[in-house]
């Protein structure tokens, strides 16, 4: 087990900044998720602890150790493959025997090695067949057991789930949560999708341009979001955005008129001042539809996912709200409703700036 | 089937026809007159109307014609081995490591096979000469070298470079260096590329002359293709053909039989469930 500092990192191609300063800690034993949007950097950063790629500027320590000068071989790191990269040619046995071979253990060390972590993959009936005989779950899980087999001080996942169907992925997601359990290894993880890092991570690292965005544990993001960029990111379906003007302020908060209406909402009244825009985020599940003073609004499209269902409404002022509601939908295509909303769960967001407004607790 | 698909079919037949035709022809008519006899062999005929073995026996009783053909399969075979050895190394790094220069010295390669033979001639003579080799088959494995290793490394360079990036980061990563990776990893790989391309360089130096006409001069040491080439008859005025013929097509049989044996290998694709699926 290893603590990960990150300080300062930058990484250039060329004239392109892919990396620019960033900071990270990793505690040890920590899971770890890069999060963001393709071409944020997220793959490029895991590929520099890894010491496949060399970086231009900043720190990289483990357990306060610099690691520039080390090949990968000698940070005692793993890595999981996107596209597993078995090798095609050696059966699964070689496969994850390959990396031990290197590293000159006995031959009874190996196959003893091997065959125990083939049993907690259950993958000892493959053991002699070729990554082309496997299924993709299968070659997935010897990607995985290749990298424990060398039990790794760090491990390191680039985007592993994305070649899998929506069924095994979850499994899989599953399978890495409980991997990471028995390990209780250090894991940084990446990916671009939103529920895996919500659900594996301890720690949730947001990128977006190079930059970290904002870090922290998953509840922590998703209810308290430092700017525009990590509440609409995290969340399915995506917050809502409505734009709205501040026409008073008051010592409870300011009134802010949006989408047809005008509501005091709990922005601390030192931060604004009187016409100034604000972004007003709502997330799905915190609307309600109905009775009630709100936006009024048409149904548009109502989709029924069984144990909840999601209405697409239209303003009056032209501007789309997602709803989250429990159970089958009542509501008709074509209707006119009241879209409820609690200024207290909702998010506001300086409209230039992007970042969180401070609210009045 | 439709009219149209009807005209299509008839028509790719047609075309594949003229092809095999045009190919196949010169070796079916070679074949044809191998077996013919004394006159017989001047009249025209398309089809066989006598069949005798006499040319093939003359040919390996009137010269070292066996010794030939060994010759040419000790230099043919050891000129893959040696271009091999070469190829693989340079296509690895000419393929997979970033350096400045890489791309002059693939022209380069490139450029050395645009050489028409005869015109590095006198500057391999000096070269045969000074390594003590001429008029022996190392002469001819030296230089059909010149021939092989520029396209092997080329071809080679091609398919290391369509090997996917991952296979290669993550042998790096379980801590195998160059030379483990290139045998371990990419041999394997390039198994089916290297049969393809060691096949025309067999191919290639199989049937060169030009040195093998310079460079050798005595009866014992000579390549198939010059042997033939030099295939005598009885008096300055008489061709025999039929000879020609019959030591022509003993020769082609070898390329073909090694063309069988890798065909499968060649056309099978081994990096099948390496990456996605």
């Amino acid at each position: 087990m290893v603590n990960l500092s990150i300080r300062n990192l930058v990484k250039q191609f060329g004239q392109y900044q892919a990396l620019n300063g960033i900071n990270i800690e990793i505690d040890h034993g920590e899971l770890v998720v890069l999060v963001g949007p393709s071409g944020c950097g997220k793959s490029t950063l895991l590929r520099i602890i890894s010491g496949l790629e060399g970086f231009d500027g900043g720190e990289l320590l483990f357990d306060g150790a610099q690691v520039v000068t080390k090949p990968p071989k000698e940070r005692g790191i793993a890595l999981v493959f996107q596209s597993y990269a078995l090798y095609p040619h050696m059966t699964v046995f070689q496969n994850m025997a390959f990396g031990l071979s290197n590293s000159r253990f006995s031959k009874a060390d190996i196959r003893s090695r091997v065959s125990k972590v083939a049993r907690s993959l259950a993958l000892e009936g493959l053991l002699d067949r070729l990554p082309k005989q496997l299924s993709g779950g299968q070659r997935q899980r010897v990607a995985i057991g290749r990298a424990i087999v060398r039990e790794p001080k760090v491990f390191l996942f680039d985007e592993p789930l994305s070649n899998l169907d929506a069924a095994l992925r979850s499994q899989m997601r599953l399978e890495i949560a409980k991997l990471h359990q028995q390990l209780s290894t250090t894991m940084v993880y990446v990916t671009h999708d939103q529920a895996e890092a919500m659900t594996l991570a301890d720690k949730i690292v947001v990128m977006n341009k190079g930059s970290v965005e904002q870090i922290g544990r998953p509840l922590d993001l998703y209810k308290k979001p430092v700017n525009l960029f990590v509440a609409t990111f995290l969340g399915s379906p995506r917050m809502n955005i409505l734009e709205g003007v501040v026409s008073e302020l008051r010592p409870d908060g300011v009134t802010l008129d949006f989408a047809g209406i005008s509501k005091l909402v709990p922005i601390s009244g030192e931060a604004v001042k009187q016409g100034d825009r604000v972004l007003v985020g709502l997330r799905p599940e915190d609307v309600t539809v109905g009775e009630g003073v709100g936006i009024s609004a048409k149904v548009e499209i109502v989709e029924e996912m069984g144990d909840h269902h999601l209405t697409y409404l239209s303003s009056i002022s032209g501007q789309s709200i997602v709803v989250k509601g429990a159970g089958t939908s009542p509501n008709v295509v074509g209707d006119t409703l009241s879209a409820v909303l609690d200024p207290s769960r909702c998010h506001y967001f300086d409209s230039r700036t992007e970042l969180a407004l401070p609210v009045l607790s | 089937m439709t009219r149209r698909n009807w005209v299509k079919s008839i028509l790719r037949l047609v075309t594949v026809s003229l092809i095999v035709l045009y190919s196949a022809f010169p070796f079916y008519y070679a074949i044809v007159s191998s077996f013919r006899s004394g006159t017989d062999i001047y009249k025209p005929a398309y089809f066989p109307t006598t069949f005798s073995f006499q040319n093939y026996v003359s040919i390996f009783k009137n010269q070292p014609f066996a010794q030939n053909i060994v010759n040419s399969l000790i230099v043919a075979s050891a000129v893959v081995i040696v271009s091999m050895v070469l190829a693989v190394p340079a296509a690895y790094a000419l393929g997979r490591v970033k350096f400045r220069g890489r791309r002059l010295i693939l022209l380069t390669v490139l450029g050395t096979s645009m050489f028409p033979q005869i015109a590095v001639l006198s500057g391999m003579y000096q070269l045969i000469q000074s390594l003590g080799l001429y008029n022996s088959l190392g002469a001819l494995i030296v230089s059909n070298l010149m021939l092989t290793v520029p396209f092997t490394a080329w071809m080679l360079t091609i398919f290391m470079r369509e090997l996917p990036k991952e296979i290669e980061e993550a042998a790096i990563i379980d801590g195998a260096g160059p030379v483990k990776i290139i045998l371990r990893v990419f041999l394997p790989l390039l198994w089916p590329a290297m049969a393809s391309t060691g096949i025309l360089a067999f191919i290639a130096a199989w049937n060169e002359f030009l040195f093998g006409l310079t460079f050798v001069v005595s009866n014992e040491n000579r390549t198939v293709p010059v042997a033939i080439a030099l295939i005598t008859g009885t008096n300055q005025r008489e061709l025999p053909w039929g000879n020609i013929m019959a030591a022509s097509v003993t020769v082609t049989l070898p390329i073909i039989i090694l063309v069988f044996i890798f065909q499968r290998r060649i056309v099978s694709g081994l990096t099948a469930g390496a990456i996605k699926g």
